[in-house]
């Protein structure tokens, strides 16, 4: 099966022996090469659903099934190979490892795939992605060195470095100011449009408006999506935030 | 928010609580007990060498040819006011081969180690002895008394009989009561005596040879020398009270010991202190700067901190002096078997002080820990200690260039690198554990080696070593029935098909003095005699061969002021002898003062005092132990020995104490290190929460957590086994050797690297290795969101 496939999927937290159900058997589906945005209020379960469908928290009930892969019957160790392997995050606050430099947090998850690749080849790689994403004159830097919009480029390229068949966002762009947003939105379609699937959290209209298709949860549930289409260079983008935007505040937003 | 910092701070570090709780108690209960028994041990000794009239000298005698004349002479000495009294006694030698002990209807051999057994009565005004209970003591006739370490050696009791035959007299004896004898009750003295009634001694003295003691109160320094330049005959061994004072002092080294643990345990607890208490500062960096920011002073914040730790070491403490008080108690039990003491009651008051400067010490540590405050201003604090300097060099090394290294051991290696600073504890208590660890296992090596053979006169190379080969003959009085003795054991051992090669070493107390002057010097002498005869060392100058020819020890060059190629004056068997010194060396012979004699001279007529082990040479590849197990079997009646039992013999069987020492103290150690490990693992963990969590969300599994942080503790190790190495070599070199050196030389400590540095280590590396891994699994409760904690 080439597509992320969630079906009935429930979460539920017990918080001072009261049940909260963030997630209420949420169905969705992500095909190969598409670009989705999650969007929704504050509290709806929008990072609970990235979370749990990329395996990093378990499902109450339910299934996710990856690329053919049941999610839910894997083995914690099955899961973290996985989550190495074939997908990738990026989390709104740029989280890598102080005490190594840029390039060694990028190339860190594939050294440690251990995937048969040599390591001259992996960082060759790297090299290419840092290239790409405008990041090789800071590739040697701490992590303290580098602006916050660098440091995202680098979380990216962190994400894509094992060859990813998806990328889990947790607002990406929340964490950067304007511009820093607009160039890592960037470089996301552009990986989008390289083939990767893309599944991200956000509260930012121009984020979602770059997506392929957007869902909107409310109360743990899908209350409903809008496809946008494939987002091209030759595209208004207003038009598009417009239609959104129109979307939106249909919805309540 | 005060108490709210000290109650999460006192439930959430309940390991670190407990730990640092834990280490104050223990460190107490060491440092109390043990100064405790040193103090009662010291003032014990002078209190028993009072009690006993122990004399300011003791002076053996072995022939009674000048007696008239020593009297006459300490007549005069007493007139003039030079001494203040004097007496003297017999002591009749026997040999162990010659008593037989009768216990539970069984006869057996009587089991002792000292060197030579005397029999003695309670006739002299001097060098008393007590019962059990201090008592003096009383014997009727056909009762004997023996020393209560003769008595625990011999593993004797009350009641059981001893038949003692000696110079045609056979009497068999009951033991009334084991006695403390200040003198001759102490191993080391390496004299023991048998008390017993006056009518008994007359009957053995009869046909007997007998020694002359003469007991000297005096507190003039210059009447020794004065005695000794008389130029008396017979003069055998003088005996200060100095000397005794000394042996007994040895019964410190236990508490000495202990006194080592309590303060490595101090040190250990404090650096412990520093890291959690830094720590606690750190993470509580916000609400600090809130306090500091709404005007709190910053003594006010400290004293939150200072609160916390008092509590614990007031506690700790408290609880420490209280069980140090049975311990104290049973330690100076075990002293007073062997001495008898003014007071038997406990000084609680110096627990209740060593527990007080504990609190004050851990205080006033606290109080230095917490100045980095000072330092912060209150918005640097809220913005956690950060102060907008983020721009460090980072000193670590790039995974891109180590083309070899695992992602787990990079990572270790990488924090290490790092943040050398925040590992230094670790290393420091690792550090001091190897080097505790080593020093038992040096001082073991180092009696095991053929160094401190030689350092007892004894060729390592022998195939064996034989005592007492006099059998029931009695005792040797004269070189010749010595060698009498070697000769019958050589024609024994051919019979049975072992050819051997015997070197003996008499030994003689001889009189020297300078060809300059009169000042004469009675000098334990040894001569070696035999086929292997060239396996001394010496530290300047060569051995003495031809006749004329001599070599003393440094000691007694230095206080006599001689030099190589000087001439002396050796009194011998009535005759002058002129005598070159050759050559100077160090050894444990009489606490490093002794002479050696060529092979050459004929003392045939000096009066022997003893003879030292007898080294048999073999035509065999057995090892010592081998050779001594089979010869004991063929030849029971005499004492096979290897080197080491004999050296060990020779230091009060101090090796057999930390041979025993050994195992426990690994324990001890592992544990100690274990729990610091576990704390300090469950520390980092917390610290490092926010990047384990990123770390599992991008795919690392908890196994590569566990040996990320597994792989960096045992860096931490590797690294504080390396800088122990240098470390425990200077322990060696300023504690071990000072130490040996108090016993007559200095000597290479000898170091087997393999137990010392791998083997032990080794031992110490798994307990680490698997408390990290204990405390590594709470890492698999990190949640995935605690990413948040990611600074």
């Amino acid at each position: 099966m080439d597509s992320l496939r969630v079906s009935n999927l429930c979460k539920t937290y017990i918080v001072n022996k009261r049940q909260n159900n963030v997630l209420r058997n949420v169905d969705l589906e992500i095909k190969a090469g598409e670009m989705v945005a999650i969007m929704g209020p504050s509290g709806s379960g929008k990072t609970t659903l990235l979370y749990t469908v990329s395996g990093m928290d378990d499902a109450t009930a339910g299934k996710v099934n990856f690329f053919g892969k049941e999610l839910t019957e894997l083995k914690p160790n099955e899961m973290s190979d996985l989550r190495l392997q074939e997908m990738g995050f990026v989390f709104q606050q740029m989280y890598m490892l102080k005490n190594l430099s840029i390039y060694d947090n990028i190339i860190l998850p594939a050294y440690q795939a251990n995937n048969k690749c040599k390591r001259k080849d992996i960082q060759e790689r790297a090299k290419v992605l840092m290239q790409k994403l405008g990041i090789n004159d800071v590739s040697d830097n701490g992590v303290t060195e580098v602006s916050g919009g660098q440091l995202q480029r680098a979380c990216i390229c962190r994400s894509l470095i094992n060859q990813p068949k998806i990328i889990f966002a947790d607002e990406p762009t929340g964490a950067l100011n304007k511009q820093n947003s607009i160039e890592v939105m960037e470089e996301l379609t552009r990986i989008n449009a390289e083939g990767t699937s893309i599944m991200l959290v956000t509260h930012d209209m121009r984020v979602a408006s770059k997506c392929e298709r957007v869902l909107y949860i409310e109360d743990g549930n899908i209350r409903d999506e809008m496809t946008l289409g494939k987002c091209q260079l030759t595209d208004d983008m207003r038009l598009r935030e417009r239609q959104l935007n129109d979307w939106l505040i249909k919805l309540g937003w | 928010m005060f108490w709210q910092i000290l109650k999460r701070d006192m439930v959430k570090r309940k390991g670190v609580n407990i730990i640092l709780f834990l280490f104050i108690t223990l460190s107490t209960v060491f440092l109390a007990s043990s100064i405790n028994n040193i103090s009662v041990v010291f003032s014990a000794i002078d209190y028993y060498m009072d009690f006993a009239n122990v004399p300011e000298i003791s002076m053996i005698m072995n022939s009674d040819k000048d007696n008239d004349k020593i009297q006459f002479y300490l007549d005069k000495q007493k007139e003039k006011g030079i001494i203040e009294d004097y007496d003297y006694d017999h002591l009749i030698e026997i040999s162990d081969q010659s008593v037989i002990v009768h216990q539970n209807n069984e006869e057996k051999k009587l089991e002792q180690e000292s060197t030579g057994m005397y029999l003695s009565t309670m006739d002299a005004n001097y060098c008393k002895v007590f019962d059990t209970d201090g008592n003096e003591l009383t014997l009727n006739d056909e009762e004997i008394a023996l020393s209560v370490s003769m008595m625990k050696n011999a593993q004797l009791n009350v009641g059981d009989k001893l038949t003692i035959q000696n110079g045609g007299v056979k009497k068999t004896l009951t033991i009334k009561t084991a006695v403390k004898d200040a003198a001759y009750g102490n191993e080391m003295v390496g004299m023991t005596r048998f008390m017993m009634s006056h009518k008994n001694f007359l009957e053995y003295q009869k046909n007997a040879q007998q020694l002359g003691v003469y007991y000297i109160s005096t507190s003039n320094q210059h009447f020794l020398q004065d005695f000794n330049n008389q130029g008396f005959e017979g003069v055998m061994n003088t005996v200060t009270l100095d000397t005794y004072q000394l042996i007994y002092s040895f019964d410190m080294i236990i508490a000495g010991l202990l006194i080592l643990i309590g303060v490595c345990l101090i040190l250990i607890a404090l650096l412990v202190l520093r890291f959690t208490l830094v720590f606690s500062l750190e993470e509580q960096y916000q609400e600090i700067g809130i306090l500091k920011a709404i005007g709190l002073r910053d003594f006010a914040i400290k004293r939150l901190y200072l609160i916390k730790y008092l509590a614990i070491v007031i506690v700790g403490a408290t609880l420490g002096a209280l069980m140090s008080i049975p311990i104290s108690q049973m330690m100076i039990d075990g002293v007073s078997q062997n001495m008898i003491m003014n007071n038997h009651q406990l000084n609680v008051l110096l627990n209740i002080v060593c527990a007080f400067i504990i609190i004050v010490l851990v205080l006033i540590f606290c109080y230095f820990c917490t100045r980095k405050l000072n330092k912060v201003s209150a918005i640097t604090a809220i913005h956690g200690g950060y102060t907008g300097e983020r721009y460090s060099k980072n000193s670590g090394i790039r995974l891109s260039r180590s083309q070899h290294l695992s992602v787990p051991f990079y990572l270790g290696l990488n924090d290490i690198m790092t943040h050398i600073s925040r590992y230094i504890v670790l290393m420091v208590t690792f550090c001091i554990s190897f080097i505790l660890m080593t020093i038992p296992l040096n001082t073991i090596h180092t009696m095991n080696s053929p160094e401190m053979s030689k350092k007892f006169a004894l060729n390592p190379e022998s195939s064996v070593y034989v005592r007492k080969i006099e059998g029931k003959n009695g005792t040797y009085h004269h070189t010749k029935e010595l060698m009498n003795g070697v000769e019958y054991l050589q024609k024994e051992m051919n019979e049975k098909g072992y050819s051997a090669k015997m070197t003996v070493l008499p030994i003689y107390f001889l009189s020297y003095n300078h060809e300059d002057t009169n000042q004469k010097n009675t000098i334990m002498s040894l001569q070696i005699l035999g086929p292997s005869d060239s396996y001394l060392e010496y530290d300047e100058g060569d051995a003495p061969l031809l006749e004329n020819e001599i070599a003393f020890s440094k000691d007694i060059m230095k206080a006599n002021d001689w030099v190589i190629g000087e001439q002396v004056i050796l009194n011998l068997s009535g005759q002058k002898k002129k005598m070159m010194i050759t050559g100077t060396y160090t050894d444990y012979m009489q606490i490093g003062q002794s002479a050696r004699l060529n092979p050459q001279i004929d003392c045939s007529q000096e009066i022997l005092f003893d003879y030292w082990a007898i080294m048999v040479d073999l035509d065999t590849d057995k090892s010592q132990q081998e050779v001594a197990k089979i010869m004991q079997n063929l030849f029971p009646e005499y004492e096979w020995k290897t080197a080491q039992e004999l050296v060990d013999q020779n230091v009060g069987g101090i090796q057999e104490i930390l041979s025993s020492l050994l195992i426990p103290m690994t324990v001890m150690l592992c544990a100690v290190i274990m729990l610091i490990t576990l704390l300090m693992e469950k520390l980092f963990i917390t610290r490092e929460k926010g990047e384990i969590a990123m770390m599992k969300s991008i795919g690392f599994k908890q196994v590569s957590i566990r040996h990320w942080q597994i792989m960096r503790m045992s860096l931490v190790v590797i690294v504080s086994m390396m800088i122990s190495i240098p470390l425990s070599l200077l322990t060696n070199h300023f504690m071990l050797r000072p130490i040996f050196a108090i016993m007559g030389a200095e000597l290479t400590i000898q170091v087997d690297p393999l137990q010392a540095y791998l083997i032990y280590p080794g031992i110490l590396l798994i307990g680490i290795i698997v408390a990290t891994a204990i405390a590594t699994r709470s890492a698999k409760n990190i949640n995935i969101r605690e990413m948040n904690n990611l600074e």
